[in-house]
């Protein structure tokens, strides 16, 4: 059994199961993919909402692997978000410009 | 009629005990889908890992429901943490 968290992702286009673990790094409960915003900040916000430090226990250190595999998992699923609109966009707009040679041709 | 939801992800945390892997999972249950036909999750617990599986309709679905559910589990880690095996002691 392992002793870390662990996620296991599958969708339809993906043959093998993707395993994210939180890794060898220094692991912080301070998420990146989980501050306020940068805009937020660069005007200035401050997040109320900032986690505390883990503490130096057990509990501490999974609270902290566990805010490194969520960074890892919103990073990995919001890159594949992006991917997918970017493939619909171009559809889109392969099949618009299919319809502007078309128009072309006559 | 059943829905497909195609896309999954498992999380599995093990906690210090199978007691706290317990009182994650009763802690996270009674949360309920507002959107079952878009969205399953099932909490369960063996000795002392919680598991949490997530199918849905999309990533975007899943990445919102695993983003809020681990928020949640990092906030009862942090009560087990501060309070838990403290009975007796007095908080001011």
């Amino acid at each position: 059994m392992s002793s870390v968290p662990t996620a296991t992702y599958g969708a339809p286009d993906v043959s093998e199961p993707i395993v994210f673990e939180p890794g060898q790094q220094i692991h912080t409960t301070n998420g990146r993919t989980t501050q306020i915003s940068d805009i937020v900040l660069k005007a200035g916000g401050e997040d109320r909402d900032k986690p505390t430090e883990a503490k130096d226990t057990a509990l501490g250190q999974l609270r902290a692997q566990l805010t490194t595999v969520q960074d890892k998992v919103n990073e990995f699923l919001t890159e594949r978000m992006k991917k997918e609109k970017e493939d619909k966009t171009d559809v889109e707009r392969r099949i618009l410009d299919d319809g502007v040679d078309e128009d072309d041709s006559d | 009629m059943a829905t497909s939801l195609p896309y999954t992800l498992n999380l599995s945390i093990p906690f210090e005990s199978a007691r706290q892997a317990e009182i994650a999972c009763k802690t996270l249950s009674p949360d309920p889908i507002l959107k079952v036909n878009e969205l399953n999750v099932k909490y369960s617990h063996d000795s002392n890992t919680l598991t949490c599986a997530f199918s849905g309709v999309s990533d975007r679905v899943i990445r919102v429901a695993v983003s809020n559910v681990i928020d949640n589990i990092k906030t009862i880690i942090e009560c087990m943490d501060e309070f838990d095996g403290k009975e007796d002691e007095l908080f001011q």
